[in-house]
């Protein structure tokens, strides 16, 4: 882990309310670059709040901080965040149905497009064509990685589920991120599509050297995929170390568990 | 030695017969020399800017001029040559076809080296007999998947010197080890030999002569352990020229290379890409095969029976989801092709005008769509082989105006029939020029050709026990009809009993079966000791599916969905029209619904997809024992081997349904 041991992303001291119900409590965890970073807790636990505190969709109560290369990303506008260089993946599917997965992957190129309205009116004698083309380019490189050249040209509407999920991180890939935020990238897959989507983690960590904040519920792939885990519950972080720590640490089990005595009285 | 002019005298009768101009072919045959290497020097220095061979890669077709594949196998096999091949050495290939797969095949024979093809689905088991059997010294591996079956066993492979890999994805964590090697690399080791030793490449293609081996070509091992079949240069020079002859093909034609490199078929298509200068196009990926082909338009195609099956059921699937004008389209269309279908196979008596304006009508309308959207409407001819091809398949595709040419040859001697002018369903063609049939009494059918192995390497006996009196035992039985043409029934071994001594072929049975669109495989079980015949039927979980959503029938898994009643009754509709067809003794008295398909990962299939049936006779005898007892369902427990390699055990019901016997 030394190679590794710089800090990326520091949060520290993030809160977040709703109304009365406290979603987050003082929760501060560091990701560090290159690494993949596991968020696990029970159903409810505020992993998912936390990644919208990162991408800017929640405002953490004052006090809290994000702290990522340098920039505070708490009051800053989504699409600045994303421009910084994380992308996500999100829980559920969050395809556009109604385009092909080769426009899919497209949309996550957009931020990198130069050219404005002009250009693309001359088309064929401005620098749009050229762009789209170096854009063309890198998404059918990440359409190769991610085996989906069958369904190139198919509507992502008519797609299986876990097909569907691969697009959805084919696009996030076509960002170029430097920090990936990956909620539940394999919910509702079988073991087979769970297995290919560990093995394009991996691949994607080990070529690109991409952080990646991952929130997942099963347990062998966080296990085999992390190489650090945080854990919360009710909005508190209760531990954080290795997998095999992690594993092996009484409160997180009873937590999970559910018995009596947990932290989650 | 090719002696060319020989071979032109004795193609001259089957020339004569085709209506095609024969130029081309004959110039191409004169001018032919006798490696492959020094066929592909002659085509660099010929025809330099000529379109060779053209892959799909990032959703772009990229071609490669004779000149280009000329400098990747040179800057490839003086690589090799620095690395340390010799001649003779061996040199295993895995991977899906692809460019690299044919330039590492001829750079290791430009060194004279024999390039030993290995199926993409080998386990590493496979791969540990295959590379210490052949005393291979360097491998080529596509990528990942394929390198890591290297790695697995690489302590027990110790002649293996390096692993060259073509496709980085996924090698990230690899590339430390310096067992492996990037293809680039390899071309790099080349280009620098080259510029140390000009002329080293030049003097070894010379240096090769039409009886050096080529290839190895393991047989799939139906039987036993595999066998690998020395194969000459002159056997695929010679072998490729005798089946052109009936087929003519032209420069520039258009091939799709789809089945594997490893199967001796396609090793005579290389040939054929070489002599021929026809131009082979490598699909994206296998799963991409149906768009490229449209893409490509070839004018000739190489299936196995299987694929073309395939073909056919997916039309079948479309139409049945269609809209009701196009059902009708097709319903009212398909009639007419089978019309005239029928005409073209009894001779070449001219249609009658009302008939002609039908065709018209139906081509139109309906039949070159079908065409079209198959990516067949080019095509000149597809060729199946491997096995037999459903004859209601055959006769569909000729109704949408595709000749199928059925086609027979085995590894040790091939090619050995095919179709000409004439295709006669049912037969496999005559014999092309050059080869001679005999048919033993027992009806096993013999075979004699210059086109042949050079025996089994490092197996002396099994060559022995292949020949008899310089003709071919081929172990098939079949006989030859009144035209000449090649018929074959099954495997002599094949070929079977029940008690009451009515003789059955349960390939046949089988075959047959497998036309429906809800069978994706089956097995006929009989012998001497039974009274009947009784079969395992796999449904296709796809197209089933679909009809059970269509009326619907709610499922889960594979398993709930074949065990439905409904679903029985659906297979037994199928099983009752092929029953019709077959005599009273050899009709399918009961069968079940197997509750998962057949794998080769379990060792149920061969690498070809044929059945291993004394496995699974063994390994379902519980359940054809109740069959033949009467049971009408047991409760069976399988071992299931997942492809991590663990194991597992599924427990579940199997009825077994008696069909009815009454007319």
């Amino acid at each position: 882990m030394e190679e590794k041991s710089k800090a990326v992303l520091t949060a520290s001291n993030i809160s977040l309310r709703f109304g009365g119900v406290k979603a987050l409590a003082e929760v501060g965890f560091q990701v560090c670059q290159g690494e993949i970073l596991a968020l696990i807790g029970p159903n409810g636990a505020g992993k998912t709040c936390l990644l919208n505190c990162i991408n800017g969709f929640y405002l953490p109560d004052p006090g809290g901080s994000i702290l990522y290369q340098g920039a505070q990303l708490c009051g800053m506008k989504t699409y600045d965040i994303a421009r910084l260089g994380i992308a996500r993946v999100f829980q559920g599917i969050q395809t556009y149905a109604g385009m092909t997965t080769l426009d899919n992957l497209m949309t996550g190129r957009t931020m990198g497009m130069k050219y404005g309205i002009l250009d693309s009116l001359f088309y064929f004698w401005s620098r749009a064509r050229k762009e789209e083309m170096a854009h063309r380019r890198r998404v059918e490189e990440i359409i190769d990685f991610l085996e989906i050249e069958p369904i190139r040209k198919k509507y992502v509407g008519e797609l299986a589920y876990g097909l569907r999920k691969r697009v959805d991180f084919g696009r996030a890939l076509a960002m170029d991120p430097d920090l990936l935020l990956l909620d539940e990238p394999m919910a509702g897959m079988n073991l087979e599509e769970k297995e290919d989507m560990a093995r394009f983690i991996l691949d994607v960590s080990e070529e690109k050297r991409t952080t990646m904040l991952l929130v997942e519920h099963d347990m062998g792939v966080v296990m085999d995929l992390a190489d650090r885990i945080v854990v919360l519950d009710f909005g508190r972080k209760i531990a954080e170390g290795t997998p095999a720590e992690i594993s092996r640490n009484p409160v997180v089990i009873s937590a999970y568990l559910g018995e009596e005595g947990g932290p989650g009285k | 030695m090719i002696e060319r002019e020989k071979l032109l005298e004795e193609c001259q009768p089957v020339l004569r017969e085709n209506d095609l101009s024969s130029d081309y072919f004959q110039g191409r045959v004169r001018g032919v020399r006798d490696t492959l290497p020094k066929i592909l020097a002659d085509n660099f220095r010929e025809n330099p800017a000529g379109l060779s061979m053209r892959k799909k890669d990032l959703g772009i077709w990229s071609g490669y001029t004779w000149a280009q594949v000329y400098e990747k196998v040179k800057s490839m096999a003086l690589g090799l040559k620095s690395l340390g091949l010799e001649r003779g050495d061996k040199v295993c290939v895995i991977g899906d076809n692809d460019p690299q797969w044919y330039w590492a095949e001829l750079a290791v024979q430009s060194m004279g080296g024999v390039v030993v093809g290995l199926y993409i689905d080998a386990m590493p088991g496979d791969v540990e007999y295959l590379l210490t059997h052949s005393d291979s010294s360097f491998v080529f591996a596509k990528d990942q998947e394929q390198a890591d079956k290297f790695l697995e066993v690489r302590e027990k492979v110790p002649r293996v010197k390096r692993v060259v890999y073509w496709d980085r994805k996924g090698m990230a964590g690899y590339r430390k080890d310096p067992w492996l090697l990037e293809l680039d690399d390899l071309i790099h080791l080349g280009q620098s030999y080259e510029f140390r030793h000009p002329k080293v490449f030049e003097e070894e293609v010379e240096a090769g002569g039409a009886n050096d081996p080529a290839v190895l070509c393991y047989t799939s091992g139906t039987t036993s352990l595999p066998k690998g079949a020395m194969i000459s240069h002159a056997y695929l020079i010679k072998g490729t020229i005798r089946w052109a002859a009936v087929n003519l093909p032209q420069a520039g034609d258009e091939y799709l290379s789809f089945v594997p490199p490893a199967w001796i078929a396609e090793q005579l298509l290389i040939a054929s890409w070489l002599v021929f200068r026809t131009r082979v196009n490598f699909p994206e990926e296998p799963e991409t095969v149906m768009e490229n082909i449209r893409e490509i338009g070839p004018q000739m195609v190489l299936l196995a029976p299987m694929q073309w099956q395939g073909l056919l059921s997916m039309v079948q699937m479309k139409i049945f989801d269609t809209g009701p004008v196009r059902k009708l389209l097709y319903r009212a269309c398909l009639p007419v092709g089978y019309k005239i279908a029928e005409y073209r196979l009894k001779g070449r008596r001219s249609l009658p005008l009302l008939w002609r304006i039908l065709y018209g009508l139906a081509n139109g309308l309906c039949l070159y769509h079908i065409r079209d959207s198959l990516g067949l409407s080019k095509i000149r001819f597809g060729i199946t082989g491997g096995s037999a091809l459903g004859p209601d398949v055959f006769r569909w595709f000729l109704a949408i105006g595709v000749g199928i040419k059925d086609s027979y040859g085995l590894t040790e001697i091939n090619p050995v029939t095919v179709h000409g002018r004439k295709i006669k369903p049912g037969t496999s063609g005559p014999p092309v020029p050059g080869v001679q049939v005999k048919v033993s009494e027992e009806g096993e059918i013999f075979l004699r050709s210059d086109v042949l192995f050079q025996g089994y390497y490092k197996n002396p006996e099994a060559t022995g026990s292949m020949m008899v009196d310089g003709w071919v035992k081929t172990g098939d039985c079949g006989t030859l009809d009144e035209d000449g043409h090649l018929i074959i029934y099954d495997r002599m071994k094949d070929m079977l009993r029940l008690k009451g001594g009515g003789r059955y072929s349960p390939t046949y049975i089988e075959n047959r079966l497998k036309f429906s669109p809800y069978i994706k495989d089956a097995m006929i079980i009989g012998g001497e000791e039974r009274e009947f015949l009784f079969g395992i039927v796999i449904i296709d979980f796809d197209n089933v599916g679909k009809w059970a959503e269509k009326t619907r029938l709610s499922y889960t898994t594979f398993v709930d969905l074949s065990q439905k009643e409904e679903v029985y009754n659906l297979v037994e509709k199928d099983v009752l029209r092929v029953n019709a067809t077959l005599p009273d003794h050899a009709k399918v008295r009961r069968f079940t619904l197997l509750h998962k398909e057949f794998d080769p990962d379990e060792g149920e299939l061969t690498k070809t997809r044929k059945l291993r049936r004394g496995f699974l006779e063994k390994r379902y005898e519980e359940l054809i024992q109740a069959s033949f007892s009467g049971r009408e369902k047991i409760v069976t427990e399988a071992e299931v081997k997942y492809r991590d390699g663990r194991q597992g055990k599924v427990k579940t019901d199997l009825k077994i349904r008696t069909v009815e016997t009454g007319r």
